[in-house]
C-alpha cells in the first residue's frame, strides 16, 4: 500500500506492507494533497518512507538512515513523521520554513513566534478552534520571491495540556477522525481533520506575536512591542536559511522577510490561560 | 581617527539593506549577518550618508523637512546616530 503526497516542491511516498497500518499511513502528512502526475506519468517520489511489520514489531525506514525498530506502531509512526519533516526542511531544493505558527485573523496574517514550549501550538489550536484559518502551528512556509507566508501541511503535535481545554480538538481526537494519530504523549492532528477549509491564503504578515514560556503567568495580556525587534525574531526563526550562503543571497532573503513584514505590528503575549490569551489577542486586533 | 573622519563625511556601505517594518526601520548587514533596529530619524540620517553631508548638513536637511525642528537641537541626535552607524561598521 502506497500513498504519495506533494509537500511544497517535493513528492513524498509513504508505504506499508501491512493493511492494518493503513490508517497510520493516511495520517502521515494527512493534509498534503496527492502528488500530481507529471507529463502523463507519475512523477517519481523524492523521498520514500516505509512502515513494515515484522514478528518482533514495526520497522520504520527512511532515506539515508538505518531502520528504526522493531518497536510499537506509534513509535515507528512518530519516527517517520519526524524524519519526513527533517528531510523536508533539509532538502536542497526544499522551501524555506518559519519555525512558528501562522493564523489568518480578520484578513491579517498573524505569526506566533517563540521557542519550543512557548505555547505556539496551543494558542494556534485555540484560534483554529475559534474558526480562523491557519498556515500552521509550528511550521509556516515562506516564499522569498512573492514575499509571502503560506500553509504547511504538517500535522499539529498537541499534548494533553494543549487538548484539555479545547473542546473541538478533543472531539476530533476522541472520535479518531481520519488524519489524527495518537503517538504517546502527543496527538498528531491533521489540520484537515479539524476543518476542510483549514488553509489560510498566502500573504504577508500583518501581526507578529512574541511568546515565551516564562511569561505565561497571571492574567492574559497582549501588549505592543518593537516591530523591528519582532522582525528580527522572525528572521531568526527561518529554517533553511542556512542554505543561503553568500552575503548577497542573505541580503535578498532578509529583504524579502522585512518586506513581508513591512506593515506589521508586534505584540508580546503572556498569561496562564491559552483560551484567555486567544480572546485577548482577538480584542487587541479588533 | 578613522571613525571620526567617517562621521564627519559619512558614506553608507552600499551592501547594507534598509527596510521599514511597522513604525521602525531595520538595517541589515549581510556581510556581518547582523541586523539593527532604528527609528525613523536614524533611517533618514542613513539616507543622507552619501559622502556629501556632514552631521551639521544632515541636521539642517532634516530640520528643513520637518516643520518646527531646529537644526541646532537635532544636531546632537544626528551625531549620536552617526556614531552608532560607525561603531556598528555600517559606514564605508
Amino acid at each position: 500500500m502506497h500513498r504519495r503526497v506533494a509537500v511544497g516542491e517535493l513528492v513524498l511516498d509513504f508505504a506499508t506492507d501491512d493493511p492494518s497500518a493503513s490508517a497510520a499511513l493516511q495520517a502521515l502528512y494527512h493534509a498534503a494533497p496527492p502528488a500530481p502526475p507529471g507529463g502523463g506519468t507519475d512523477r517519481p517520489a523524492d523521498l520514500h518512507y516505509r512502515l513494515n511489520r515484522r514478528p518482533e514489531g514495526w520497522l520504520a525506514h527512511s532515506p539515508a538512515r538505518p531502520p528504526f525498530g522493531p518497536t510499537s506502531l506509534s513509535d515507528a509512526w512518530a519516527f517517520l513523521e519526524w524524519r519526513a519533516t527533517e528531510d523536508l526542511l533539509a532538502a536542497p531544493r526544499g522551501a524555506i520554513y518559519l519555525h512558528g505558527a501562522g493564523i489568518c485573523m480578520g484578513g491579517r496574517g498573524v505569526l506566533l513566534i517563540g521557542p519550543s514550549g512557548a505555547g505556539k501550538s496551543t494558542l494556534a489550536a485555540h484560534l483554529a478552534a475559534r474558526g480562523y484559518r491557519v498556515w500552521g502551528d509550528d511550521l509556516v512556509r515562506f516564499a522569498p520571491v512573492p514575499r509571502h507566508f503560506s500553509a504547511s501541511e504538517r500535522s499539529w503535535k498537541l499534548d494533553d495540556k494543549s487538548l484539555s481545554d479545547i473542546e473541538l480538538l478533543s472531539e476530533v481526537c476522541a472520535g479518531g477522525a481520519p488524519g489524527t494519530f495518537f503517538a504517546p504523549p502527543c496527538w498528531y492532528v491533521s489540520p484537515a481533520a479539524i476543518r476542510v477549509d483549514w488553509r489560510a491564503e498566502p500573504g504577508s504578515a500583518g501581526v507578529v506575536v512574541l511568546l515565551e514560556a516564562s511569561r505565561h503567568a497571571g492574567p492574559a495580556r497582549v501588549e505592543r512591542t518593537s516591530e523591528g525587534a519582532a522582525a528580527l525574531e522572525v528572521a531568526q526563526a527561518l529554517i533553511g536559511a542556512d542554505r543561503v550562503t553568500t552575503p548577497g543571497e542573505r541580503a535578498n532573503l532578509m529583504t524579502s522577510v522585512l518586506e513581508a513584514l513591512e506593515d506589521a505590528v508586534a505584540f508580546e503575549a503572556r498569561g496562564n490561560s491559552p483560551r484567555a490569551l486567544a480572546v485577548a489577542l482577538e480584542e487587541a486586533l479588533a | 581617527m578613522e571613525t571620526r573622519v567617517a562621521i564627519e563625511n559619512p558614506v553608507a556601505r552600499d551592501d547594507v539593506v534598509l527596510r521599514r517594518v511597522g513604525s521602525e526601520w531595520v538595517l541589515f548587514d549581510a556581510r556581518a549577518d547582523r541586523a539593527h533596529v532604528f527609528n525613523l530619524t536614524a533611517a533618514v540620517v542613513w539616507t543622507y550618508c552619501d559622502g556629501m553631508h556632514g552631521a551639521e548638513a544632515i541636521a539642517e536637511a532634516i530640520a528643513h523637512d520637518v516643520p518646527g525642528a531646529e537644526a541646532s537641537a537635532i544636531r546632537t541626535d544626528v551625531e549620536q546616530v552617526l556614531r552608532r552607524f560607525a561603531d556598528e561598521g555600517l559606514l564605508q
